[in-house]
């Protein structure tokens, strides 16, 4: 695929590419902007190698940008988009408080993803939300399965704290 | 004691990884955007009217494939432009025309529109949007940020989707009856050609409230071929669309969609008015009189230079330009061989972009070196077989599909197996075709000016830079603008990415264009990991005969 073949790219691999960056940003605006870098990156990238795995690409770059744009948009005064539009939020006010407590543990997570250090970020959300295999993981982040294992790992141990505030009735163990 | 904090974070951390993974996606936006540098604030808005619309029916009906097919239904009554059709022409001949959509019984947003007036304005619970198309000015605001933006509308067009979509109905209309296979006659359907069944559909007649209403009403439900959803968007049941339209006016008062996804049934209505009176400002929205404005519209020296820019854009002769990209050094290839890479075209607000279909067998006898490479390339292009690929015709953007066919000789040959078109509410010489390698474009890319997230300023004394050129920041990204040659860009970056623009001429009319565009470090060698620059080379001709049939979407002209 030449490099000005982003209409092709777009048409393609568009909803890949939207979806997950929707997924980490959860707003629309912000998540059209992402796509857009997405498909910018991509288009630069194409220039000069040749794509084997367009989807892992995307994907990778999708996660990689809207992460950018998580942080970025922690840094500026909070103009996070209430997800209340989700179905998951509607079924939480039509059902039980639990879901709406779901509403607050994603956006916990989501708040920590923008706190940790990039790769770390990336690599856990590529392996727990895009369920991409460790080596297709270690392909895009020119590393290692090794090293993506130690970056899950480690962005695991930093998200747990922040997790803690909602058990609020810890088992107890002799 | 310990407890198991960890044990139980970790369970909260992957019920909050699960509740992501399930989370309602919108809409993607159309799948061929213009080139997504460039869809400042006003094609966000296209998207973005629609996004309230489709993002909420997302909420409701979930399912991105699915709802593609429900909204762009939908879109017919949410996004009312100019249309050939009856419907449309009774919608638009209407001083204002007012949806108010519902989910579950619940407004979620509102919308208005003018033709006459040539004003749309839109108001949702995250945006409040007032477009005035007469002075190309867009007003935004955000509830949530509570700043008032500013920005201009130039390079958009108060028409969309509409044209298409109101064709479609109009075959319901006349026709009386259902069409035979309503997938392949309406356009609204068209993205989802072979992942949806038809499982009933009705055209009836109606009396209600002292008034006679044609209905329509169809319901589809997704095939296996249809994209897999996550388990709690998945529909359950089929989806019904259902229209009313008053056959005394043509006049639509009523679109009703109802799913149901994982057993709850949701339904979408939008209801029309067409009251005598429509909002004059944002204000009348609901926008404080007081919000902080951010202005985003250009004035002074930098609204000329960007006028002269566009003027460029739009005042460029019709042409046909031969494309060969090069790497340099070329060192040892042998690049005499090669095809062409593309041929553009451009015919008025008609663009096209070919690619080479097979290549040439018989070799080639390297040029002198004094050979008029302009001429040498045009005249090998002749040589081979080309195949569009994409195609704008006015707003409408054309994309082709391919499949490869053996010839006489066994050779397999690339031929259209499809046409898919695209409608946008920008101008077309805004929806920047091919500008990485387009003439005209190359050197006046899409810089998003006007978006509201995208700050511009002009330093005219900048040290750095090409010679003799001055310096236009958007945020962080740069373009230099040659003032001698009508403020051409002749070097801009994208990300990493950067565009020098080596050589340039003028048109017949006097328009400035790039011939030669330098891309640094745009190639590297697989093997070696060298890099090398790449160079693209635009021979254009302006005495090419280009016959209308070019752009003829129905019958492309591949022998050309």
């Amino acid at each position: 695929m030449k490099p000005h073949d982003w209409e092709e790219l777009c048409r393609v691999h568009g909803p890949l590419v939207w979806s997950t960056v929707y997924r980490v940003l959860s707003s629309r605006e912000d998540a059209l902007d992402c796509y857009q870098e997405v498909f910018l990156d991509a288009f630069r990238r194409s220039a000069d190698r040749t794509v084997e795995d367009w989807p892992s690409l995307l994907r990778w770059l999708s996660v990689r940008r809207a992460i950018d744009a998580l942080r970025r948009r922690s840094r500026q005064t909070a103009l996070v988009q209430s997800d209340s539009e989700s179905l998951v939020a509607i079924a939480a006010a039509a059902q039980s408080p639990g879901k709406v407590e779901l509403q607050e543990l994603m956006e916990c997570l989501t708040s920590e993803l923008a706190k940790l250090p990039a790769r770390q970020a990336e690599a856990f959300w590529l392996r727990s939300v895009e369920q991409m295999s460790y080596a297709e993981i270690a392909t895009q982040m020119q590393t290692d399965s090794n090293e993506v294992g130690v970056l899950i790992h480690r962005a695991r141990q930093s998200l747990r704290p922040a997790f803690k505030a909602f058990d609020t009735c810890p088992q107890e163990q002799s | 004691m310990t407890t198991k904090l960890s044990s139980r974070s970790d369970d909260r951390l992957d019920e909050a990884v699960a509740g992501i993974r399930a989370r309602i996606i919108p809409d993607f936006p159309n799948p061929a955007v213009p080139f997504p540098h460039d869809l400042p604030q006003s094609s966000t808005l296209r998207i973005g009217r629609a996004s309230a619309s489709r993002r909420r029916w997302m909420a409701t009906i979930g399912g991105l494939s699915l709802t593609a097919v429900v909204l762009t239904a939908v879109a017919l009554f949410l996004q009312p432009q100019a249309s050939l059709a009856d419907v449309a022409k009774a919608v638009l001949k209407q001083p204002w025309v007012h949806l108010r959509t519902t989910i579950d019984d619940k407004p979620v947003h509102e919308g208005w529109l003018s033709i006459e007036q040539k004003i749309e304005a839109f108001r949702g619970e995250d945006m409040i949007r007032f477009n005035d198309f007469q002075q190309e000015v867009y007003h935004s605001y955000a509830p949530q940020e509570q700043v008032l933006y500013r920005g201009p509308l130039v390079g958009y067009v108060q028409s969309g989707k509409w044209g298409a979509i109101s064709e479609s109905l109009r075959v319901l209309l006349q026709s009386g009856s259902p069409p035979e296979k309503p997938l392949e006659h309406l356009k609204m359907f068209a993205p989802m050609q072979g992942q949806m069944k038809i499982l009933s559909q009705r055209v009836s007649k109606a009396t209600d409230q002292g008034r006679d209403w044609l209905e329509y009403s169809v319901t589809v439900q997704p095939t296996d071929k249809a994209p897999a959803q996550a388990k709690d968007q998945q529909l359950t049941g089929p989806l019904t669309m259902w229209y009313r339209v008053d056959i005394a006016t043509q006049l639509p008062h009523l679109c009703r969609v109802e799913a149901t996804v994982n057993g709850r049934l949701a339904v979408k209505e939008t209801r029309f008015q067409y009251p005598e009176r429509g909002p004059t400002d944002i204000f009348e929205l609901g926008v404080p009189k007081d919000a902080k404005l951010v202005d985003r519209l250009p004035s002074g020296e930098l609204k000329r230079v960007l006028a002269t820019i566009q003027s460029g854009r739009v005042q460029m002769d019709n042409y046909r330009a031969v494309i060969v990209e090069q790497r340099d050094p070329i060192g040892e290839l042998i690049w005499w061989n090669s095809a062409p890479d593309s041929i553009l075209y451009r015919k008025g607000n008609r663009f096209r972009r070919d690619l080479p279909n097979g290549v040439l067998t018989q070799e080639t006898p390297k040029p002198a070196d004094d050979v008029d490479l302009r001429k040498w390339w045009i005249d090998r292009a002749s040589k081979f077989q080309f195949g569009p690929v994409s195609m704008h015709v006015g707003s409408r953007m054309y994309t082709f599909d391919f499949q490869k066919v053996p010839d006489a000789k066994g050779i397999k040959r690339r031929e259209i197996s499809g046409v898919k078109s695209y409608d946008y509410n920008l101008k077309p010489e805004e929806m920047f075709p091919d500008f990485a390698t387009r003439p005209e474009f190359v050197c006046r890319p899409p810089m998003g000016i006007g978006n509201p997230n995208r700050q511009v300023s002009l330093d005219t004394e900048a040290a750095e830079g090409p010679a003799g050129c001055i310096l236009l920041k958007v945020n962080e990204e740069k373009y230099w603008l040659d003032p001698r040659k009508d403020y051409i860009v002749m070097q801009w970056g994208v990300g990493d990415t950067s565009y020098q623009i080596e050589e340039t001429a003028r048109s017949p009319q006097g328009v400035w264009y790039g011939t030669r565009v330098r891309r640094k470090d745009a190639i590297r060698e697989k093997v070696s990991g060298k890099t090398y620059d790449q160079i693209v080379h635009i021979y254009v001709d302006f005495e090419a005969e280009l016959s209308d049939s070019l752009f003829e979407s129905n019958t492309p002209d591949l022998s050309k």
